[in-house]
């Protein structure tokens, strides 16, 4: 199958594509609601882009069980929504790496009032890759990552009551 | 010369089909401009240029599909030529994706479009090969007679 280029159909398709941008960067111009061509800073990726970051600290489930509760630690959880569903540390907030950019930006604005952010996916590299980014962005808390992820959380059947993080019982499954 | 029935069917399916599809994509797109930047900025090919492509690909996308559900055929042609390269280059950005075995979502119809996978490759490259189609059955008339007298000249008939 031939496919020529025909330099009228050119012509007019860059016109289409040149009519539709500019269409596009005026509308832009026009809305409130508009991105910024010079100042975007996108909410949160979870694959880790280039740049430097410093090192992450890994706590463990069992420091991280003793800062559950504290008002000033937030816990984030970075896996997909069933997984979520099924268990998580009460109160942590969804941060998912298939988060839209609009439920990312709610999840940043509600871990922007912490100070220290231990983040965890189902193990702990995707919590780290997570937490690279945030610390990209200038996340001003400190951010740490649950050693072995919610995995090892669950193994040691540590869980938060449901509810608000600072009346949550941690709790250790009897034998 | 007249188009063979099931031709200009197929061609009226394609600029229906892609053209519907360019508008109601672009359309979506548009509604959340930022979050579409923040989708073409995960996909991590130019992150610089994130929020130009976000602000004016929906814009082009309903342009190319207006010109192919209402153009004459000049125009249908243009906007099928423009479709064929907007996805060729949205192809290869999902192809890059799989590649790299980045987790994130498509965008391709705004947000909530769901995960870059293998399936979305297949997909994309189907579009490719309908907007190419699409291209080819738009030919001129004049063209069309001048490559078919060729052919019989070639062949001797």
């Amino acid at each position: 199958m031939s496919f020529p280029l025909d330099r009228a159909a050119l012509l007019r398709a860059l016109s289409l594509l040149l009519g539709g941008a500019i269409a596009g960067l005026g509308l832009n111009a026009a809305r409130p609601s508009g991105v910024s061509l010079l100042g975007f800073e996108p909410p949160t990726t979870c694959s880790a882009a280039n740049g430097q970051a410093g090192p992450i600290i890994e706590v463990s489930t069992r420091e991280a069980s003793l800062l559950c509760g504290h008002p000033s630690v937030l816990f984030a959880d970075t896996r997909p929504a069933a997984e979520f569903a099924e268990g998580h540390v009460a109160d942590a907030v969804h941060l998912p790496c298939d988060a839209t950019a609009r439920g990312a930006e709610g999840a940043l604005r509600k871990l922007d009032s912490a100070q220290t952010i231990i983040i965890y996916g189902a193990s702990s590299d995707d919590g780290r890759a997570v937490a690279e980014t945030l610390q990209r962005r200038g996340l001003k808390a400190e951010l740490r990552v649950l050693g072995g992820g919610f995995r090892a959380w669950a193994q040691e059947g540590l869980a938060c009551a449901s509810g608000p993080c600072r009346d949550c019982l941690v709790t250790k499954e009897q034998p | 010369m007249k188009d063979v029935p099931w031709k200009a069917g197929l061609g009226w399916a394609l600029r229906l089909g892609l053209g519907g599809l360019f508008v109601v994509t672009g359309a979506l797109k548009l509604g959340d401009v930022p979050a579409f930047a923040t989708e073409i900025h995960n996909y991590q090919l130019f992150p610089r240029f994130a929020p130009l492509l976000a602000a004016t690909l929906p814009t082009i996308e309903i342009a190319l599909g207006a010109a192919l559900i209402v153009g004459r055929r000049p125009w249908v042609r243009a906007g099928a030529l423009g479709s064929t390269a907007l996805l060729a280059v949205f192809t290869a950005a999902v192809v890059s994706v799989v590649v790299r075995g980045i987790n994130i979502t498509c965008g391709c119809f705004g947000e909530g479009s769901g995960p870059v996978t293998m399936l979305t490759v297949v997909r994309d490259v189907a579009l490719v090969a309908a907007g190419a189609a699409l291209y080819r059955l738009t030919r001129a008339p004049a063209a069309k007679a001048e490559a078919a007298s060729g052919k019989r000249a070639a062949t001797g008939s």
